[in-house]
């Protein structure tokens, strides 16, 4: 647990860990740990934001995520959390087989 | 924490009932490769008999009690788990090296993987190393028509070890691997006779076994084109159970390794039910090494690298088995999250 927030921390989610089952030489660290985390949610927001929602890092070890107006808002540590909060949030399922969200995803490329 | 590979290794042995897990524990556990494994059994009733069948590992088996393993103790397990591997670290129990757990016969088996992976003592001194299943060759298949169960427990698996060969018709034994073939291609199929099988293949080739994981991704990737081709030359639709469907999707370009993770993630926690198995060998943008990755439901374990690629395809490929969704929308879903980062990399 961070003695700071009391957010429950369980070391790195597989997707933050680097490609290498976390071995340290392998897994991002320092400044390039940010910038990953930085361009992590740059492609977290073209998804939620399919869904009126935003994402922001809080403190470089979590996620911030609410809805357009601010009203409401979830402080997560990893992708599944993410979803979930999202879900609480909108009351729509967070769903990467939604036809709509592909198409508004293919529509960037 | 101990480097993932150095972790103790959890062997979890499924089967439906009747189909010969006990005989097959107890010859595993006769085998002196086995000496160092802590077991834990669990049964259905208030006297788990088959307690009483694992006797030469008293000291290291704690029967769970009464109830189903999945959904009515998941903390039982937890707790048995980290009891014994207290006694371990207080030198109250032999220094078991691998831990073999016995599911019920009616036991879906996902739920014991998401305990094994959901608390933290167990992650931090425990990895998954095989799921292994028994199929009966005299009921199998019936079982399999009749019994959700029992198609998830061959479609998860690692291992597939069909029993009583011995008393079953040769012609049966060939329709039950051709559908256990086509259902998971990836998982490799043992005989048993009276519960004899090579126990070392059963138990020691895992891919998180540095010494075998390179093998152990040739033999996946070889069982895949074999099924692919099959399919494509096939075309018969009612060969899979009537909701599973196996496929491979391939991708010529590399894979952007952040928007994979945001995908597979999400895709679990949407359908993380239905796609029963998940694991393939990817070739991520910036990683010279291949990655493999592996999931069950809705546990993914920790990525890993390969040394070298195993053959001269550099493709990313990864196999479902899924229940009821379609491969088009999964191939279509990851292409277009893939794409849009690639997009995004590009406008930077």
């Amino acid at each position: 647990m961070c003695a700071l927030c009391g957010v429950l921390m369980d070391g790195p989610h597989w997707t933050e860990a680097g490609t290498n089952a976390g071995r340290s030489d392998d897994a991002p660290q320092g400044h390039q740990r940010q910038l990953d985390r930085d361009y992590r949610i740059t492609l977290i927001n073209r998804v939620i934001g399919h869904y009126g929602c935003t994402a922001r890092d809080f403190a470089g070890s979590q996620y911030v995520v609410q809805n357009l107006s601010g009203g409401a808002s979830e402080v997560v540590i990893n992708l599944p959390q993410m979803w979930q909060a999202m879900e609480n949030i909108t009351r729509k399922i967070a769903d990467p087989l939604d036809t709509k969200l592909i198409g508004r995803l293919e529509g960037r490329v | 924490m101990a480097a993932y590979s150095r972790l103790t290794p959890l062997f979890i042995v499924t089967g439906f009932l009747g189909s010969g897990k006990t005989t097959l524990l107890n010859r595993m556990l006769r085998h002196p490769s086995l000496k160092d494994a802590a077991v834990l059994v669990n049964e259905f009733g208030d006297v788990g008999l088959d307690h009483f069948l694992v006797e030469k590992m008293d000291e290291n088996t704690v029967l769970l009690e009464s109830g189903c393993l999945c959904c009515t103790i998941r903390d039982d397990l937890k707790d048995a788990i980290i009891e014994l591997n207290s006694k371990r670290e207080r030198g109250e129990v032999p220094y078991y090296k691998r831990m073999i757990i016995e599911t019920t016969g009616l036991a879906d088996p996902s739920p014991i993987i998401f305990t094994l992976n959901s608390d933290i003592i167990i992650k931090h001194h425990y990895r998954l190393g095989s799921i292994i299943t028994t199929v009966d060759a005299v009921n199998g298949l019936k079982q399999m028509k009749r019994h959700a169960e029992s198609v998830k427990q061959a479609s998860v698996a690692d291992r597939i070890v069909i029993s009583k060969t011995d008393i079953a018709e040769a012609g049966d034994i060939e329709r039950l691997r051709a559908k256990l073939e086509r259902l998971n291609p990836s998982a490799e199929l043992i005989e048993a006779v009276n519960g004899d099988v090579d126990v070392k293949r059963l138990l020691r080739a895992d891919i998180y076994d540095a010494r075998t994981k390179g093998a152990e991704v040739r033999r996946w990737l070889a069982a895949e084109e074999k099924n692919d081709s099959e399919h494509h030359h096939s075309h018969d639709v009612n060969r899979h159970d009537e909701h599973i469907r196996t496929f491979t999707l391939t991708f010529d370009e590399a894979l952007d390794w952040t928007a994979f993770g945001i995908w597979l993630t999400m895709l679990l926690h949407a359908h993380g039910e239905k796609v029963l198995r998940v694991k393939g060998i990817l070739n991520v943008k910036g990683v010279e090494a291949p990655v493999i990755i592996n999931g069950v439901q809705h546990v993914v374990h920790p990525p890993m690298h390969l040394k070298a690629w195993p053959d001269d395809d550099r493709r990313s490929r990864i196999v479902f088995i899924v229940d009821d969704i379609g491969q088009d929308l999964i191939e279509r879903s990851l292409a277009a999250f893939n794409a849009a980062a690639a997009a995004d990399a590009a406008a930077a």
